[in-house]
């Protein structure tokens, strides 16, 4: 089975200058100022709660949401442990003041669904709103979101990779993933042939989009 | 999806017992197990009412998995199933050990890979929808069942921690005492911990419980309150039940999310009975009796329709007050006739539905 993936760069707004899918501009080391004005871009509500996963997501999303057209959607979120920085910051808390006083919005934010719900509820994703890990990560989301399509479950999906690092960077790159192409941008995959790809997602997402030499919305 | 998912097997540790067969007796005997979270050996400031599992080892050490693996291991090895010529491995959790401590890169749900990892081949993928982990785990399992055979392990565990036994306490999520899932006045849900593990074949000999359909939603709305309508809850039930070319009247019992707060069981008893309007339904929970054992949740209830099935013996739901929207919620156990459609629930934060029919 042949999927459409479309792309989108959820940091776009951090080198203007770049092409969105420019190599550069997919994987970036953030300093605390690139970071809350991302926040701030994506009107993400309780952003400093949540993951900052979600924001990037959003950001992304944003930018396929006019390509949307399917009923049936099902977002699947993949990558680094986006749920664990809220997960520590809930736990110091716990820690030093009890469960009276931590706070109950962090809570959902602890998981590691966090990321999936957040879009799903941008995206009005009714299927399904998951995220996915193990071993060829990417590629068997890709799987997933190819066994939806094959048990008649959805018409589109949201696949959002997430990577986070001090030192080797950031990465937020969504694709909109469809049976027929959606866009210039739009290329096709095999999900099988992608399984069995030993990269990290962030990695893989990443080598999608250069394989293909995208660099600039159609 | 049509083609039948035997459940050739089922390993267990709840807080009834270390297998299903003792948890499935426990069951049937109406046992309980709330003990403080202190007790069970989570400190945590107020102390809160939970379910545990005896004899846990809840040490977090460099390098060692975490209890939620240990609790999954220990499942695992009940089962007899070729772990190292499986078609695939799935499994699932919530988020069982999100404390700080907890936070070690082999704990949950990383630290239960590397474990699988060892010993499934090939590795295990692992989903995450919260409480609905474990349904939506083997949904994608029997998804690849419908185009190939052979033998699938799903499993899915959660250990109790203290940040996810704050966050429930704090969300004015759990009770003061045992809750009575799916009664009215039920007075909130019992965080608890778990892990089952089951064996899927795509073939049987004999008669044999089996997952005929399944069918998920998303609520999309509330980052931890069901809809409110249940409207996407209802869509999964009926989907499952139309893949499964069933009516309503043909199955007999639901084996509830029944959580017991008042969010999810004023929802979850609107939707049945909307459903089941003018035909007999027994409505049951495990939660009342081994508490919310978290991402397993869903996998505990296809055990329990699995065992449903084949003995046509409902478990009773503690408590005496009426059934929510007069479902009938028992307060016995209750004989159905053996081999009957079973439909199993699971609901997870995020507005995640899952259903599944067990024939």
């Amino acid at each position: 089975m042949i999927l459409y993936l479309t792309p989108a760069n959820g940091l776009t707004s951090v080198r203007p200058s770049l092409p969105s899918l420019a190599p550069d501009a997919l994987r970036i080391v953030l300093d605390d100022s690139d970071r809350e004005a991302l926040s701030q871009r994506s009107s993400v509500k309780h952003a400093r709660y949540g993951g900052f996963a979600s924001v990037l997501g959003v950001l992304a999303l944003n930018q396929l949401q006019p390509l949307a057209k399917g009923s049936r959607r099902a977002v699947l979120t993949t990558g680094s442990a986006t749920h664990w920085e809220v997960a520590q910051a809930f736990g110091e808390r716990l820690a030093s003041s009890g469960a009276r006083l931590v706070n109950p919005v962090m809570f959902p934010n602890t998981l590691p669904s966090a990321t999936a719900v957040m879009l799903a509820s941008r995206y009005s994703a009714h299927v399904c709103a998951l995220s996915v890990d193990g071993a060829c990560t990417l590629g068997r989301a890709l799987l997933c979101v190819q066994q939806l399509f094959a048990m008649d479950d959805i018409d589109e999906a949201l696949l959002f990779v997430h990577d986070e690092g001090l030192l080797h960077g950031t990465v937020g790159i969504a694709f909109l993933v469809t049976g027929d192409p959606r866009s210039a941008m739009s290329f096709a995959v095999s999900p099988s042939d992608e399984a069995e790809r030993d990269q990290g997602p962030a990695d893989h997402a990443i080598d999608l989009i250069l394989r293909r030499q995208i660099t600039q919305p159609g | 999806m049509t083609k039948p998912f035997y459940v050739q097997g089922v390993g267990a540790v709840t807080p009834l017992g270390h297998s299903w067969a003792a948890t499935w007796a426990g069951l049937l005997q109406k046992a309980t197990c709330v003990v403080s979270a202190n007790d069970a050996g989570v400190l945590i400031e107020p102390d809160v009412l939970v379910a545990a599992v005896s004899d846990v080892d809840r040490s977090i050490v460099e390098g060692d998995i975490g209890p939620a693996a240990r609790l999954i291991d220990e499942a695992l090895a009940q089962l007899s199933c070729p772990l190292d010529e499986l078609r695939s491995c799935w499994g699932g959790s919530n988020h069982g050990e999100a404390s700080k401590l907890e936070l070690h890169p082999r704990c949950v749900p990383a630290g239960v890979m590397p474990l699988l990892s060892t010993k499934t081949s090939p590795p295990p993928v692992w989903v995450a929808s919260a409480c609905a982990s474990g349904l939506h785990a083997l949904y994608f399992a029997m998804g690849e069942a419908q185009t190939a055979d052979g033998d699938w392990l799903v499993v899915g565990g959660d250990a109790l921690s203290a940040s996810g036994i704050a966050g429930f306490y704090r969300a004015g999520a759990t009770g003061s005492g045992l809750p009575t899932p799916l009664r009215e006045g039920s007075g909130g849900m019992l965080v608890s911990e778990g892990a089952v593990a089951l064996h899927l074949t795509t073939t049987a000999v004999s008669p044999t419980p089996a997952i005929l359909a399944m069918a998920m939603s998303c609520d999309a709305g509330h980052p931890t309150h069901p809809d409110p309508s249940g409207h996407y809850l209802e869509d999964a039930i009926r989907t499952a039940l139309d893949r499964a070319r069933l009516r309503p009247a043909d199955v007999l019992v639901v084996v509830a999310h029944g959580t017991g707060t008042d969010a999810n069981d004023s929802v979850e008893a609107d939707v049945l009975s909307r459903i089941w309007a003018g035909h007999p339904l027994v409505v049951t929970s495990p939660k009342g009796n081994i508490g919310h054992v978290m991402g397993a949740a869903g996998l505990v209830n296809v055990a329990i329709a699995a065992s449903i099935w084949e003995t046509g013996t409902v478990p009773a739901v503690p408590g005496n007050g009426r059934g929510r929207n007069g479902l009938h919620v028992p307060e016995s156990v209750t004989r159905i006739p053996a081999h009957r459609p079973v439909l199993v629930v699971a609901s997870g934060f995020g507005g995640n539905n899952v259903a599944a029919v067990i024939v």
